[in-house]
């Protein structure tokens, strides 16, 4: 049986590649992770590459396709979806261009393979903006360029796909020499990485006659971060009862944008409507008790219904989302990706529609981002990312929906915060863009985080547990003394010459450290005419966000 | 001496004296504060600081229009006397007086038909409405005609930049006068919104900035921008606040710093109650000569 070359593979072959390549990737995302040189706590790769070709395994199992292009679409489209992270989208991409090479076939041979991987490619660098060697690109480059030679050679998938991973192979552990952070570290790159074991995985596919699919719990393990987001798939709601009630309101004028910032830390797929008089609300929560006796601070109720949404079926489930109040079609809209309480209560307050939670370490999918773009009533949606590692992510979520979406490159809390500022809402959608983007570059961001794992980084010697200082996404300093930390910082504002400091402490800081903190910069920037203000931004990952602008 | 009368009202905002100097005449508006009933009498009745330190405790206020009869009668004791008059009101983007005086202006025209009556819209307001009826008053010391005066302001008064912040913004939410759009008013991240007056004389919000010390720096930086040959401009500069003396005079210093030219220094001058009535304590506002706003 192993002697039987597979010249060609059909629809259903195809398929038990892609859920194979989906349960390789789980099985070894620990090791991908584990790649990572950067110290500081992330979403890694390991886990988004595979919970990006997971959601496609999730698919293509719920039923059977029968050309190999209704796979392959099926395949790219659930990438599109699922997509978490840089080197998700990336991987997404490279399948996408798959399924384009694979457009009107029922059937792959090795030609057909080697053309469908050089489109993977031409899709995967077009969406990259400098795209740079020693890179799941690169990996997947000569990947593809093997594959045409190797198919001029011989038609046979098996015969391409073969050669295509000894090149793969090759450019990988070229890869550590090409980027002198990985050359110190001695590693190759992940998302590389990740791409040769999805070629791998397939290729083995080949002889298996039983392919399956089990995810380790749903529920990451690796993250700090609450984990899973607002699917509404009824296998892993993570929100349980839909939550609708109307309060009249006591005071007409009393503001409700608090109670919507209560929500956003409460539940998802929020919609609050003030109207002066009575505030309808939808949201999906855990804790229906808590909300509901929150909500009884503006007024009385004037109805109230709960649902418990893991015992209804899917389309019930459906149904009780489309009663939400109707709202009308307004000009803007904003999503925001963010966590910490505080930090979302200043999203809301500035006007941003729908907080999608995430974050450094849990970085949300298309579909997260794509959802909560859905949710708002209006003709342009701003996505603000806040991270750099989501920002590809949300530049897909314009492939999806019929809105005009538009993503202003935040990487970092403060930069949301301020792009929320230069907002205008008598201006072209356009000049929105260009104003925003614009003023994101006077903001200075310092983040104070641990070392997740040991590293030599730029020559510092990096023990897990450490304390690191960033500035501009960029290691500053590590100590185990957070006060040389401060110190530093408040050097790097006082360079700056900037007039307004804030800083937001994360979750775990008591406020009395904060005042501490807020102290010694008070001390430390006295004689510049710097503003400081403190917030509670009860942020994970970070104990202080700190901004100068 | 010229043979008519130059005339405003109160919230031009420039001191009594000054008033008397330069030789205009004005007219009160009036006010409530509480459940009293005062005349905006340049903070003679009460000081600035007291009125400001009511409105902080919580005391209400409001302001009332002068109405067509008591402009109807303010014209006729001037014209009776056998002078011309050119009165200017305040922006009739903010406030109905320009309407009532036009009216007041049409109903008594009849009565002398040998004397002049004008009436001119600032298209302004506070010490802004003041450098522009002030400049009026050179215009007719140094030999204007009536009818001339008239034209030039006419020409002129969209010249006169406006730009103002605060950095306290409970009484422009409370007032309503200018949009309240999201996130101009986000007090958690003491946002001071920069704004200016436009080409029909209402305020538009232009730019959020955080922290007073950046708000400062950047409203010098709009008089940079905008006045007549850049840091080369040397006409007058005159400045409002109300209740934040320091705030004023940490820009007059950046504005005499920048611009060397300038004519005279800085004038810093109280808002007053009918302004300050809509604006609170808290706010600073920078007036110089520029193109002519268009937007």
């Amino acid at each position: 049986m192993e002697n039987i070359q597979h010249n060609k593979i059909s629809a259903e072959e195809y398929r038990k590649l892609i859920i194979n390549a989906a349960q390789c990737l789980e099985d070894n995302k620990e090791e991908i992770n584990e790649l990572n040189v950067f110290p500081v706590p992330d979403g890694d790769t390991g886990s988004n590459m595979s919970m990006t070709v997971g959601h496609a395994a999730e698919e293509l199992l719920k039923n059977k396709d029968a050309s190999i292009e209704e796979v392959a679409v099926k395949t790219a489209k659930a990438m599109l979806h699922g997509a978490r992270g840089n080197s998700g989208v990336i991987i997404s991409l490279l399948f996408r261009g798959i399924a384009k090479g694979l457009e009107n076939s029922t059937d792959c041979d090795g030609i057909a393979w080697a053309k469908a991987l050089q489109y993977g490619v031409e899709a995967a660098y077009k969406s990259v903006d400098r795209p740079a060697e020693g890179t799941i690109l690169t990996v997947a480059r000569c990947c593809a360029d093997a594959a045409m030679k190797a198919a001029e050679e011989k038609n046979s998938f098996e015969y391409v796909l073969s050669a295509a991973i000894k090149e793969a192979e090759k450019a990988l552990a070229n890869t550590v020499y090409q980027n002198p952070v990985l050359e110190k570290a001695g590693v190759v790159d992940a998302g590389g990485k990740g791409w040769l074991l999805v070629m791998q995985a397939m290729l083995h596919a080949l002889n298996k006659d039983d392919v399956s699919y089990s995810p380790k719990s749903s529920v990451a393990t690796d993250t700090k971060e609450k984990a899973d987001f607002s699917s509404f798939d009824t296998e892993d709601i993570t929100f349980g009862f839909c939550t609708e009630f109307i309060v009249r309101k006591h005071n007409g004028d009393d503001d409700s944008t608090p109670l919507k910032a209560y929500l956003n830390g409460m539940g998802d797929s929020i919609v609050l409507v003030d109207d002066g008089e009575i505030i309808k609300v939808h949201v999906h929560t855990n804790d229906p008790h808590a909300v509901l006796g929150e909500a009884l601070k503006y007024g009385v109720y004037e109805t109230v219904k709960v649902e418990n949404m893991r015992t209804q079926h899917t389309n019930k489930l459906v149904e009780a989302d489309s009663v939400e109040p109707k709202k009308e079609l307004k000009k803007y809209g904003f999503v925001s990706v963010s966590n910490g309480e505080g930090i979302n209560a200043i999203f809301t307050e500035l006007g941003v529609d729908v907080i999608v939670s995430g974050g450094q370490t849990m970085n949300p999918s298309t579909e997260d981002l794509f959802k909560a773009v859905e949710q708002i009533d209006a003709e342009n949606v701003f996505i603000l990312p806040n991270n750099k590692n989501i920002i590809m992510t949300a530049n897909q979520v314009a492939e999806l929906t019929d809105k005009n979406v538009i993503v202003i490159p935040t990487k970092s809390i403060p930069q949301g915060f301020t792009a929320m500022l230069g907002f205008d809402p008598d201006d072209e959608a356009e000049v929105n863009k260009g104003a925003m983007t614009e003023i994101i570059k006077d903001v200075d961001t310092m983040q104070i985080t641990y070392a997740a794992r040991n590293s030599n980084f730029d020559d510092m010697d990096i023990k897990e547990g450490d304390y690191l200082a960033l500035c501009n996404n960029k290691l500053l300093c590590s100590d185990k003394d957070l006060n040389v930390l401060y110190e530093a910082l408040a050097e790097k504002i006082k360079e700056s010459g900037k007039g307004f400091v804030s800083i937001y402490y994360g979750e775990g800081v008591t406020e009395d450290e904060a005042q501490t903190v807020l102290s010694f910069f008070e001390e430390k920037l006295r004689y510049t005419d710097a503003e400081i203000t403190l917030y509670n931004g009860a942020q994970p990952v970070y104990y202080y966000i700190i901004s100068a602008e | 001496m010229c043979n008519y009368v130059l005339s405003a009202c109160s919230p031009a905002d420039i001191s009594a004296e000054h008033f008397e100097k330069i030789g205009v005449k004005y007219l009160c508006f009036n006010y409530r504060l509480g459940d009293k009933d005062y005349i905006d009498d340049l903070g003679k009745t009460i000081s600035y600081k007291d009125f400001y330190q009511a409105m902080r405790d919580g005391a209400d206020t409001k302001t009332s229009l002068i109405s067509v009869d008591v402009y109807a009668d303010y014209f006729r004791s001037v014209l009776k006397e056998g002078k011309d008059i050119i009165h200017v009101t305040l922006s009739s983007g903010l406030s109905g007086s320009y309407n009532s005086a036009r009216l007041a202006a049409e109903d008594i025209r009849a009565e002398f038909p040998d004397r002049k009556l004008y009436v001119v819209d600032s298209l302004g307001a506070s010490s802004g409405y003041g450098l522009l009826v002030d400049t009026m008053a050179g215009l007719r010391d140094s030999g204007m005609s009536i009818d001339e005066l008239y034209n030039w302001a006419n020409e002129n008064r969209l010249k006169v930049h406006h730009w103002f912040f605060s950095t306290d913004l409970t009484f422009y939410v409370k007032g309503g006068r200018i949009s309240k759009a999201a996130g101009w008013f986000g007090t958690v991240l003491k946002i001071c919104p920069l704004l200016n007056m436009d080409n029909i004389g209402k305020l538009v919000p232009r730019e959020k900035i955080r922290g007073k010390s950046n708000v400062i720096k950047a409203i010098s930086n709009k008089m940079v921008e905008n006045a007549d040959n850049g840091t080369e401009y040397n006409g007058k500069c005159f400045m409002s606040h109300s209740d934040c003396y320091e705030d004023a005079r940490a820009v007059a210093d950046l504005v005499e710093a920048s611009f060397p030219k300038l004519n005279g220094k800085v004038v810093i001058n109280n808002i007053g109650s009918t302004i300050g009535s809509h604006t609170g304590p808290g706010t600073v506002a920078l007036f110089f000569f520029g193109a002519e706003r268009i937007n």
